[in-house]
């Protein structure tokens, strides 16, 4: 009844502040021996629209072509100008993100709502879920529940399987790809890490953009990175007192 | 800036301090910060609370409670008990006042039935009258029109996160009371004859809502603390789209 709904609409702000009160004190804890730690990362936030990025069908044709399996067919240039017309704009809507990482039953792995704004696009939903694991942003199969089973589908299960997508810098647009994790964060993070591990889709502008732009990485080798993430970001994380 | 005023990036700075702040009591004799967290919470989200309270005051043409009220006469309740634990508290204080316990052997019981109904349904018209003055501004003609825009006091915030917390508890009684004879077809009667507002008059009546209904239509503008897109969030409560009922005003 829309009575109802309107009166927990109005009480969100009690309801959401209890819950998150439980979430955030459970941590600190010790739960089978191990401390519960506080993986809450405002790297997976930023503040500031998108800056635009112009799309060079040139470099990412050959990233393309780079990537996918040695026997399939190669990219066609056609393909790689697809992937504009499915760019999204997304922005990280605090409380929301907050909402949802209440609800996760998994302690250290929020869900991030992303908010999209689709310029060209057909999908229908309005928004897709993105996992964080250990800090940066990884697009999880979830995404393509929510943003339409025509772009991307699989039928993985493994938790620890992600989609395998491109996205582009500033300008996020995804693909089906081969078998690779994509990345995104802020190119202050992209710093932090060596690119042995992973391509960029513009190393040359990367590390040169103000630090809120979001950045998309495209990692080979998962384990490697959220390890090397991991030592480098560990006094990173929320409530060390990095700004 | 005044007290509630932040960007966005200062907004979210705070939240994850505070949150990061948050500490489970390490023994039964601490208080636990809790209180404190809501009291954050409702403080940094005062006018767009006030903004959904004007709405849910208004979107029925009038207060939902009296319309509500106007049909328990005949309510045709059947005795349901309820249990609120947690011994004396302002909340269990506050009920007493209007509808006291009965004792069992298991804990005190609220009984919610045809004998009773309106002296809760006065419990929640109380509540949400001291809402509405928290963060409402009434008009000339002694209405509620507009949200609150100065920042409200300390004193304001507690009342406020209070009779959140007894509006929430008292959710399930309150479900109770829509099940009333007739409850449900005053309410949905009131809803439709609401919708057949005209838009200019709507308008001028409830700037607010215009505001609201506004801010619904508009694309997505750069997350504030200070703006916020209302849309996206009844999204997630998944709530009914609150800008269809604005279109069939201003059709």
């Amino acid at each position: 009844m829309r009575l109802l709904q309107g009166l927990k609409t109005v009480l969100a702000w009690q309801t959401s502040a209890r819950h998150i009160h439980r979430k955030a004190t459970y941590f600190g804890q010790r739960v089978d021996g191990k401390l519960v730690k506080f993986r809450l990362s405002r790297f997976c936030y930023h503040k500031d629209v998108l800056q635009s990025t112009a799309f060079d069908v040139d470099a990412v044709l050959p990233l393309l072509r780079e990537l996918q399996a040695p026997l399939d067919k190669p990219y066609t240039r056609q393909q790689a100008e697809s992937i504009i017309h499915r760019t999204l704009n997304a922005k990280v809507h605090a409380e929301a993100a907050l909402m949802d990482w209440i609800t996760t039953k998994e302690v250290g792995l929020p869900i991030f709502h992303i908010k999209f704004n689709y310029h060209q696009t057909h999908i229908s939903r309005s928004r897709a879920i993105i996992h964080s694991r250990i800090g940066p942003l990884v697009l999880a199969r979830n995404a393509a529940n929510y943003v339409g089973h025509s772009i991307i589908s699989t039928s993985q299960e493994d938790s620890n399987s992600y989609y395998q997508v491109l996205m582009v810098p500033s300008i996020l647009g995804f693909l089906p790809l081969g078998s690779l994790t994509v990345f995104c964060l802020n190119s202050e993070m992209s710093c932090l890490l060596h690119a042995r591990h992973w391509l960029q889709v513009i190393p040359d502008t990367a590390l040169l953009a103000p630090p809120q732009v979001m950045w998309i990485l495209i990692c080979k080798n998962w384990e490697k990175l959220s390890t090397e993430y991991d030592e480098c970001a560990e006094n990173r994380l929320l409530g060390l007192g990095h700004a | 800036m005044t007290l509630s005023d932040f960007p966005f990036g200062a907004h979210l700075q705070d939240l994850f301090d505070v949150i990061a702040s948050l500490r489970r009591p390490e023994s039964s004799d601490q208080s636990s910060d809790l209180l404190p967290f809501q009291l954050f919470i409702h403080h940094r989200a005062y006018r767009k609370l006030g903004s959904r309270v004007l709405l849910f005051s208004t979107n029925w043409g009038k207060s939902p409670f009296d319309i509500i009220s106007d049909r328990l006469p005949d309510p045709n309740l059947e005795s349901k008990s309820f249990r609120f634990p947690g011994g004396s508290s302002p909340f269990h204080d506050t009920l007493a006042r209007y509808v006291p316990p009965e004792s069992t052997q298991s804990g005190d019981v609220y009984l919610v039935n045809s004998n009773n109904a309106s002296r809760w349904l006065a419990l929640f018209k109380s509540a949400w009258a001291q809402l509405q003055s928290y963060l409402l501004v009434k008009g000339s003609d002694g209405e509620y029109t507009r949200v609150r825009t100065d920042s409200p006091s300390a004193e304001s915030v507690s009342g406020i996160v209070a009779i959140m917390v007894t509006l929430e508890r008292l959710m399930d009684v309150f479900k109770y009371l829509l099940s009333a004879n007739g409850v449900a077809q005053a309410l949905a009667k009131a809803g439709k004859l609401e919708s057949l507002y005209t838009s200019d008059c709507c308008a001028h009546a409830f700037p607010e809502l215009a505001q609201y209904h506004n801010r619904v239509q508009s694309p997505i503008e750069p997350n504030t603390a200070i703006s916020e897109n209302d849309e996206d969030d009844d999204d997630e409560l998944e709530l009914p789209s609150q800008s269809t009922d604005c279109e069939s005003r201003h059709s």
